[in-house]
C-alpha cells in the first residue's frame, strides 16, 4: 500500500477526471453509466483508506504531494489533506457514487456529456478542497464553474438558462475579486502560492490592519457568495429549482461547503485581525440567513425550493459557529457542513424521486403519499428529522455543537446570536414537519397518486448508504470528531493569538483551555 | 557619412521578412503563369511555403546561427534583430499560416478566390515582422504602412459584397487618417530629439530638462504616436471602424486582424517604450489608463447586444485590446527596469494566446459557413452540439477561453497581465479590469447558451457535414495550444522571459 499512499490524495482527485477521459471513447449507454459509477467508487474507496490513514493527533497537512507546475510563477501541484478537509473530502467521494446512481434513469439525453461534467465536477471540487496551494485552489474553485453551468443549463428545468447564466456570472464576479487578493498575497509571501508559507509568513508578519481588511473583504465576498450568505444568496433558488437532481445534490451537498471551507482554510486564518474584526457583521448576517431563510421556506409551495431556502438557514448556523470561534463551535460548524452535505443532499434526491414519477414538486399536489410509498415516506421521516436536528441523528450533534460554542463565545453579544440562532431550529420544525405533513398524510384523493411506485431496490441503495451516516455522526460523532479535533484547536489558537487586546485596556482576556 | 560594412548577421536578421517577400512574390508569378485548373494549389503553395519559413526560423534560432550576441542592429541600427523580434516573427508566422491554413477552404467556390488573397496575407505578414524588429521610426512606419495596405485591399475583396466594400473603404479612410496622426507624431518626435533612431532618442532626450521648450514638441509627439497606434489596436475611442470592418472582412481576415495586426502594434509600441525609454514616457502614463479602462469598459458593454458572432468578436476584440493596455500601463508605471519586462512579459504571453483563441474561433465560423449552416449570427448556432458537437465544442474552449476560464491560455494570460499591473499597484485598474471580464462572462456565454441550450432551428436547405482537412488542423492547432499554453504555460513562459534577458 505504500506506493499507493504516496499519490492517494492525487488518486482521489484524479480518478473521476479519468473516468471522463474513458467515456469521452464510449458509446454505450450502459457501459458509460458503469464506468461512471465505477471511477465514482474506487475515488470513495481511496477516501476511506485516507480517512483511516489520516493520523489525527497530527495538525499539519498529512499525505503531502508537492511538484514543480509553473515555476516562472513559483506555482506548484501541491495537494495533502488535514483534519478540515479530510471529512469534507469524504463527504464529496460519498456523494459521488450516489448522484450517478440517482440519475440512472431520471438522465436520458446526452448521457455522454452528463457524465463527463458529473466527474468533471467531482475533480474540480476534490482538487479545490485538497489544494495547497493557492493559485491550484483558484484554478479547481473555477473549474467547477464550467460542469456546473452546463448541468444547470442543459438538463435543468423550464428557467434553466437564467439559473446557469446567473450562478456563472455571481461565482465568477466573487472569485475574480479575490484573484486579485491572491496575486497581492503572491508578492507580499515573497513570491509564493504555497499556503503554509503564506500562513507562516502573515503570522510572522502581519499585514496592516486596513489592507487586511481590504483583502479580507475580497475572499469573503467570494466565499459568502458561495456559501451563500444573507444579501448574496439569491442565486441559490434559482440554481437548486432548474438544476437536476444530481445537480443540486452536488450543489447542495457540496458547492456550498466550497464557501465555508474557504473561510475557515483561507480569509480567517490570512487576516486574523480582520475577521475578528467582521465578527458582528459576518454574525448579523448569518442570523439573519438563519431566520430568513426559514421563514421563506415555510411559505415555499414547491418542495425543491422550500429545501433550497432551508439551506440558507442551515449554512447560516455554519458561519456563526465558524466566527464564534471557539472550538465547539468551529468543531459544530465543521460537522454541520458534513451534515448539511448528507441530509440536503437526501432530501434533493427524495424531491428528484418523487419528481421523476409525478413530473411536479408543488405540495398541493401530493397529499397521503405514505399510503402508496410506505417505504418512502419512512425515508422522507427520517431525513427530515435529521434535517431539524432532532437528537439521535447528524443534524442534531451539530446544531449543538455550534450554538454551545457560540453560548461560550467571548464575542460581544455571543450568547445572544445563540439564543436568536436557537429559534431557527424552532422554524426548521415548523416548516419541515408541515411540508412533510402536507405531502404525507391526509387522504390520497389525487388518482396519480394513489397508483404511485415505492422505491426501487437501486433507490434504497443510494438513500441507505446516506442513511447510515446520518445515523453514524447522530449515534457516534466521535469517529468523525477526533479526526478533525487537532486541526479545529490548532486553527482556533491561531485565531486567538491575534486577537486584538479588549478596547478598554482591562486585563486581555484569558481562554482557558484554548492557548496553545 | 560612412556606412559599417553589412555582415552575415545583418541579413540573418530580415530572413523572415525577407523571406515572406519571396513567397509572396513567388505566389503572384506563379498565379499569372499557372494555368486556372491549377490556381487552386496556389493557397497549398503558399501554405507550405509559410510552414518552411516557420521551420527555417526555428533551425536558425535553435542552432543559434541566428544571431552572435544579445541584440544585433543590423543596417545601421535600423533593424534590431534579437529574441523579441525572434519571438514575434513566430507569433506571425504562425498567424499567418493559420489565416491561409482557413483560407483555403474559405475561398472555394467563392468568386473572390484569386491569387492576390494569399499574397496580401504574405506581405501583411513581412509587414508585421518589420515593425517588431524596427529601432527607428521610418522602418516602423514602413512596416506598418505594407501591413495595412495589404489588409485594407484584403477586407474589400470580396468585391460582390456591399459589406466587405464597405469595410475596405471605411478602414482606409479611417486609416489613412489615423495614419496621418502617426506620422505628424513621429515628425515632431524627430523634431525634438533630432533624430528617428530609438537609441538616438534616448540619448539626445534622455536627459531633457522641464523648461526645455523640446519638451512640448515630445509631448504632442507622444500624444500623436498614441493616437496612431490606438486606432491600429482598435482602442475606444479609435475603435469605431473595428465592428464593421471586422463583420464585412472575409473571416479569415477578420481573425487576422484581430490577432495579427494587433499583436504587431503592440509589438512595436513594447518596443519604444523599452528601448527608447526616457522620463518623458511617463506623461503617457494617465493618458494610457484611461485609455486601457475606455476600451475594456466600451468593448464589453457594447458586445453584450451583438446578435452577430462577428460583431462580437470584434467587440470582444476591442475588450482584449483594453486588458493588452492594462499591460502597457504597468508597463509605463514599472519603476524599474525588471517590472517592465514583466509587464512586457505578460504582453506578449497575451498574445499568443489571444492568437490561438481567437482564430480558432474564426476557423470555427468559417466551418460553419462550409457546412451551409451560415455562422454569422448566433441563431445559426442554435443547437449546434447535437448536430456537429466537435464545432460546439471547439468554439467553447476558445471561448471559454476568452474569458478567462482557468485551466485555459486566456486564464493564464489575463493573470499574468494582471499580476504584472498588480505588481505595480495599479489595483484599481485591475479591479476594472477583472469586473470587465464578468461581463464578458455574459455574452460568451450566450454563444454557448445558443449552441448546448437551444433546439435546432427549422432548415429551409439542407446543410452539409463538411470535414476540410487544413480546417480540420487549424482548429485542432488552436485548441491544443489554447489547452497547452492554459496548463502546461512554463514552456511558454520559459521561452518569454529568455527572450527579453536577451533582447533590447
Amino acid at each position: 500500500m505504500g506506493a499507493l499512499d504516496h499519490n492517494l490524495v492525487s488518486l482521489i482527485v484524479f480518478l473521476p477526471l479519468a473516468g471522463a477521459l474513458v467515456i469521452l471513447f464510449l458509446g454505450q449507454d450502459r457501459t458509460i453509466r458503469t464506468v461512471a459509477l465505477l471511477a465514482m467508487i474506487a475515488s470513495f474507496l481511496l477516501s476511506v483508506r485516507l480517512f483511516l490513514v489520516f493520523n489525527p493527533q497530527l495538525s499539519t497537512w498529512q499525505l503531502v504531494e508537492r511538484v514543480d507546475w509553473i515555476p516562472a510563477f513559483h506555482i506548484t501541484y501541491q495537494v495533502g489533506v488535514d483534519g478540515i478537509s479530510l471529512l469534507l473530502i469524504l463527504l464529496t467521494t460519498l456523494l459521488g457514487p450516489l448522484v450517478i446512481l440517482s440519475s440512472w434513469s431520471q438522465v436520458t439525453e446526452r448521457l455522454k456529456e452528463y457524465h463527463v461534467f458529473m466527474l468533471l465536477l467531482q475533480t474540480g471540487m476534490l482538487g479545490a478542497f485538497a489544494a495547497m496551494d493557492l493559485f491550484l485552489f483558484y484554478v479547481f474553485w473555477e473549474l467547477m464553474l464550467i460542469p456546473m453551468y452546463f448541468l444547470i443549463g442543459v438538463w435543468g428545468g423550464p428557467r434553466r438558462i437564467y439559473a446557469a447564466i446567473k450562478f456563472f456570472l455571481f461565482t465568477m464576479f466573487g472569485s475574480v475579486l479575490m484573484l486579485i487578493a491572491i496575486i497581492y498575497i503572491y508578492f507580499y509571501a515573497g513570491n509564493t502560492f504555497d499556503l503554509v508559507v503564506i500562513i507562516g509568513k502573515l503570522s510572522s508578519e502581519p499585514l496592516r490592519r486596513d489592507l487586511q481588511y481590504w483583502l479580507f473583504a475580497a475572499f469573503a465576498l467570494a466565499f459568502a457568495i458561495k456559501v451563500p450568505m444573507f444579501p448574496f444568496h439569491t442565486w441559490l433558488p434559482d440554481a437548486h429549482v432548474e438544476a437536476p437532481t444530481a445537480g443540486s445534490v452536488i450543489l447542495a451537498g457540496v458547492l456550498l461547503k466550497m464557501g465555508t471551507y474557504g473561510f475557515i482554510r483561507f480569509a480567517m486564518p490570512f487576516f486574523p485581525e480582520a475577521a475578528f474584526s467582521a465578527v458582528p457583521i459576518i454574525s448579523i448576517l448569518a442570523l439573519i440567513g438563519i431566520i430568513y431563510g426559514a421563514l421563506v421556506s415555510m411559505v415555499q409551495d414547491d418542495v425543491k425550493k422550500l429545501v433550497a431556502y432551508s439551506s440558507v438557514s442551515h449554512l447560516g448556523f455554519v458561519m456563526l459557529g465558524l466566527f464564534a470561534l471557539t472550538p465547539q463551535a468551529v468543531s459544530g460548524a465543521l460537522i454541520q457542513m458534513v451534515n448539511h452535505g448528507l441530509s440536503t443532499g437526501a432530501l434533493f434526491l427524495l424531491v428528484g424521486i418523487i419528481y421523476e414519477r409525478r413530473h411536479t414538486r408543488l405540495i398541493k399536489d401530493f397529499g397521503g403519499l405514505s399510503k402508496p410509498m410506505p417505504l418512502f415516506a419512512a425515508f422522507f421521516l427520517i431525513v427530515s428529522l435529521s434535517s431539524i436536528g432532532l437528537p439521535g441523528l447528524n443534524g442534531f450533534v451539530g446544531e449543538f455543537l455550534i450554538l454551545l460554542g457560540t453560548f461560550l463565545s467571548k464575542n460581544h453579544h455571543a450568547k445572544l446570536y445563540a439564543v436568536l440562532a436557537a429559534t431557527g431550529v424552532i422554524f426548521a420544525a415548523v416548516y419541515m414537519l408541515w411540508m412533510f405533513q402536507r405531502i404525507m398524510f391526509g387522504p390520497c384523493d389525487k388518482p396519480e397518486n394513489q397508483k404511485l411506485q415505492d422505491l426501487k431496490p437501486r433507490e434504497i441503495l443510494y438513500l441507505t448508504a446516506i442513511l447510515v451516516f446520518i445515523v453514524w455522526i447522530g449515534v457516534y460523532p466521535r469517529t468523525f470528531l477526533d479526526k478533525t479535533q487537532v486541526s479545529v484547536d490548532n486553527f482556533v489558537s491561531l485565531m486567538h493569538s491575534h486577537r486584538l487586546p479588549a478596547p478598554p485596556p482591562a486585563a486581555p482576556p484569558s481562554q482557558p483551555g484554548v492557548k496553545p | 557619412m560612412n556606412l559599417p560594412a553589412l555582415t552575415f548577421y545583418d541579413f540573418a536578421g530580415i530572413f523572415t521578412p525577407t523571406a515572406l517577400v519571396a513567397l509572396a512574390v513567388a505566389c503572384l508569378i506563379a498565379d499569372v503563369y499557372l494555368p486556372a485548373a491549377y490556381r487552386r494549389w496556389l493557397g497549398r503553395f503558399a501554405l507550405t511555403g509559410t510552414l518552411l519559413i516557420l521551420v527555417l526560423q526555428a533551425i536558425l534560432h535553435i542552432e543559434r546561427i541566428y544571431w552572435a550576441h544579445n541584440q544585433h542592429l543590423g543596417f545601421s541600427n535600423f533593424f534590431a534583430f534579437d529574441g523579441y523580434s525572434v519571438f514575434f516573427n513566430y507569433l506571425f508566422l504562425i498567424a499567418a499560416a493559420l489565416t491561409l491554413g482557413m483560407s483555403i477552404p474559405h475561398l472555394e467556390g467563392k468568386e473572390y478566390h484569386r491569387g492576390e488573397y494569399y499574397v496580401l496575407i504574405l506581405l501583411a505578414a513581412a509587414g508585421m515582422c518589420l515593425m517588431a524588429g524596427a529601432m527607428d521610426l521610418v522602418i516602423l512606419f514602413l512596416g506598418l504602412e505594407t501591413m495595412s495596405i495589404a489588409i485594407y485591399a484584403l477586407a474589400g475583396l470580396d468585391r460582390q459584397n456591399p459589406k466587405s466594400n464597405e469595410a475596405a473603404l471605411k478602414y482606409l479612410l479611417l486609416g489613412a487618417f489615423a495614419t496621418g496622426f502617426l506620422l505628424f507624431g513621429m515628425a515632431c518626435l524627430y523634431g525634438a530629439a533630432g533624430s528617428t533612431n530609438y537609441n538616438t532618442i534616448k540619448e539626445n532626450l534622455g536627459q531633457l530638462d522641464g523648461s526645455d521648450p523640446r519638451i512640448y514638441i515630445l509631448w504632442a509627439g507622444v500624444g500623436l504616436v498614441l493616437v496612431g497606434f490606438a486606432f491600429k489596436v482598435a482602442a475606444a475611442p479609435f475603435h469605431m471602424w473595428a465592428p464593421d470592418v471586422y463583420e464585412g472582412a472575409p473571416t479569415p481576415i477578420t481573425g487576422l486582424m484581430a490577432t495579427g495586426v494587433k499583436a504587431a502594434a503592440f509589438a512595436a509600441l513594447v518596443r519604444i517604450f523599452l528601448s527608447a525609454w526616457i522620463e518623458e514616457w511617463t506623461i503617457s502614463y494617465d493618458v494610457l489608463y484611461v485609455l486601457a479602462i475606455l476600451t475594456m469598459t466600451v468593448g464589453n458593454l457594447v458586445a453584450l447586444a451583438q446578435q452577430n458572432l462577428k460583431r462580437l468578436l470584434a467587440y470582444s476584440s476591442i475588450a482584449h485590446a483594453g486588458y493588452l493596455l492594462v499591460g502597457v500601463t504597468a508597463l509605463v508605471a514599472s519603476p524599474d527596469g525588471a517590472s517592465a519586462y514583466t509587464a512586457a512579459d505578460a504582453i506578449m504571453f497575451y498574445l499568443l494566446a489571444y492568437l490561438f483563441m481567437n482564430l480558432g474561433a474564426f476557423a470555427v465560423i468559417v466551418a460553419m459557413g462550409r457546412d451551409r449552416r451560415g455562422g454569422e449570427f448566433l441563431q445559426d448556432y442554435s443547437g449546434l452540439s447535437r448536430s456537429r458537437p466537435d464545432l460546439a465544442f471547439l468554439l467553447s474552449l476558445f471561448l471559454l477561453s476568452m474569458t478567462g476560464v482557468p485551466p485555459l491560455a486566456g486564464f493564464m494570460g489575463k493573470f499574468y497581465l494582471f499580476q504584472a499591473a498588480v505588481h505595480n499597484r495599479l489595483y484599481w485598474l485591475v479591479i476594472i479590469a477583472v469586473l470587465n471580464s464578468v461581463v464578458s462572462a455574459y455574452y460568451y456565454l450566450r454563444v454557448i447558451v445558443f449552441m448546448y441550450m437551444q433546439p435546432e432551428p427549422e432548415r429551409t436547405q439542407p446543410v452539409l457535414k463538411d470535414h476540410s482537412p487544413t480546417l480540420a488542423l487549424v482548429t485542432l492547432v488552436s485548441a491544443a495550444m489554447t489547452v497547452i499554453l492554459g496548463l502546461f504555460p512554463s514552456r511558454f513562459l520559459d521561452i518569454v522571459l529568455k527572450v527579453l534577458q536577451q533582447a533590447i
